[in-house]
């Protein structure tokens, strides 16, 4: 074989093996998604985009929000299976954060969350069925200053997704609980703070590294 | 706010005076001297009954175990006004003195358990100092149990009162308030002579709930800048029974005025430094529009 002939066919030789591995490197790499949809994964809940707020009445007038930013735990999630995800909650009491800091102070008093005290509120669901496309019933019990009350709250599965190293999932909720019943009153007589708390959490979930 | 004051200051202040008031009434019948001054014993279960109601007043009806941890302090300050009520009953001597002081000192250990300082190293600190200080008050009390006392009992509440604000917890606070409020009722009736004295009783228990309610400060306030400004009122009170006792007779009005300014000078400076400290600490212009009531 003359050399010209040599280097086309070593060219063409180069060129299949090239787009026979990217095909194949394709094919695995869709497969594995396609594998992983269809088994249960647990993630763990990435708390630099996990965050839990709540709003509450002040003084009969405005709405005041605040927020926790140390949200740890993990979810199990099948997306093709309609069992429904499952949750493990921990939130550090201590994050609270309202912007102002005599005001996170108080909160973290015995006056409210008594982080001395009780420094986690969790929320670990039992049961979750599915009642919409991307939408969950999700039922379990949330402990809140000590004090553990069972929790049905619609869960909305906000999407999952592929890269930055690794796998991820989010989930998103908004109820509303009363602090009275978690033994959280102060303010409560004479209308200085509500009884009423509307908690939004959203939760992203993630199986291996990332940022 | 006004409700607040008046359900959780005014109506146990209004209580404590009752009490005190009524004591000073059945001592009196029978022309009896000494009973006359056993309707001073009645200043202790004024003082813990002020507490009790001001906290449950906020904080839900009192059970056991207690709801938070820091309720404890209501058993402890009613365990020692009712060892001081027995040994106001009973011969007023240094052993009876001592002994209510190491009662009270075991009931504060024991029913005081707080997070952060439970650990018994803590627990028999808090033990030593209340045992100290209740056997030091008792035994000036002994001498003279006049109006220093409650004059000295509405600064000491009053600055742990501010110091309980300063850290953001305001149910403590509104509860000291209500022990100072007592002090101040309760020193008014002794003026008009419708009170007994302080005695045994009143001391044991302003030693206990001194003690008791700084390491409660402490425990609960865990980023405060001055930790150590919560010992000052325990301290003023040593160095008020220093001032006003140490001898055999009664103290005079410049000890007694020593004693005072003693207690006002070290509970000023605990408010104040730490006052200074959190407004050092914190962005004070973000800050300074935020206030619990």
């Amino acid at each position: 074989m003359n050399p010209r002939n040599a280097v086309i066919a070593v060219a063409v030789i180069a060129g299949l093996g090239c787009v026979l591995g990217w095909r194949s490197a394709y094919t695995s790499e869709a497969g594995r998604v396609e594998a992983a949809s269809a088994t249960v994964e647990s993630f763990t809940i990435d708390a630099v985009h996990s965050k839990a707020l709540f709003r509450v009445h002040h003084l009969g007038a405005g709405m005041f929000y605040g927020r926790f930013n140390d949200v740890t735990g993990t979810i199990v999630f099948d997306g093709a299976s309609a069992a429904g995800p499952q949750f493990d909650v921990s939130i550090a009491a201590g994050s609270v954060d309202t912007g102002n800091d005599k005001l996170d102070g108080h909160l973290k008093s015995p006056d409210f969350f008594n982080v001395a005290e009780h420094p986690k509120l969790t929320f670990k669901s039992k049961s979750a069925k599915k009642v919409g496309d991307k939408t969950y019933e999700v039922s379990g019990d949330l402990t809140i200053h000590g004090v553990t009350k069972p929790l049905t709250a619609q869960v909305d599965w906000t999407g999952t997704a592929e890269g930055r190293g690794g796998k991820r999932c989010g989930f998103e909720t908004v109820f509303t609980i009363k602090r009275s019943e978690f033994g959280m009153t102060y303010m409560i007589e004479g209308g200085g703070l509500g009884d009423e708390v509307r908690v939004i959490v959203s939760l992203e979930g993630m199986i291996g590294g990332g940022r | 706010m006004i409700e607040l004051v008046l359900k959780a200051v005014a109506a146990p202040m209004l209580l404590g005076a009752a009490l005190l008031a009524i004591a000073h009434r059945l001592a009196r019948k029978g022309d009896d001297s000494a009973r006359l001054k056993r309707g001073g014993a009645a200043w202790g279960a004024a003082l813990a009954a002020a507490f009790a109601v001001s906290v449950f007043v906020q904080d839900g009806t009192p059970r056991w175990p207690p709801a938070a941890r820091w309720h404890g302090t209501v058993h402890a300050i009613a365990a020692a006004a009712l060892i001081g009520l027995a040994a106001s009953s009973v011969k007023n001597t240094f052993a009876v003195c001592g002994a209510a002081a190491v009662g009270a000192a075991i009931a504060a250990a024991g029913f005081v358990s707080l997070p952060r300082v439970d650990a018994v190293p803590w627990r028999g600190s808090l033990c030593a100092v209340v045992a100290v200080l209740a056997f030091a008050l008792g035994t000036v009390s002994r001498r003279d149990d006049g109006w220093v006392w409650p004059v000295g009992g509405v600064v000491v509440f009053t600055a742990l009162s501010g110091l309980f604000m300063q850290s953001h917890f305001a149910k403590a606070a509104v509860a000291c308030g209500a022990v100072a409020a007592c002090c101040g009722g309760g020193g008014v009736l002794m003026l008009v002579r419708r009170a007994g004295g302080f005695s045994v009783a009143g001391a044991v228990t302003v030693a206990t709930a001194t003690a008791v309610l700084s390491l409660t400060g402490y425990a609960y306030d865990p980023s405060g800048p001055l930790p150590w400004t919560w010992m000052l009122p325990t301290i003023s009170l040593l160095g008020f029974t220093l001032a006003a006792g140490g001898r055999a007779t009664k103290p005079g009005l410049p000890r007694k005025l020593i004693g005072l300014a003693w207690i006002f000078v070290f509970c000023a400076a605990a408010v104040g430094l730490d006052a200074r400290a959190r407004m050092s600490a914190t962005n004070e212009a973000a800050n300074s529009a935020y206030s619990p009531y």
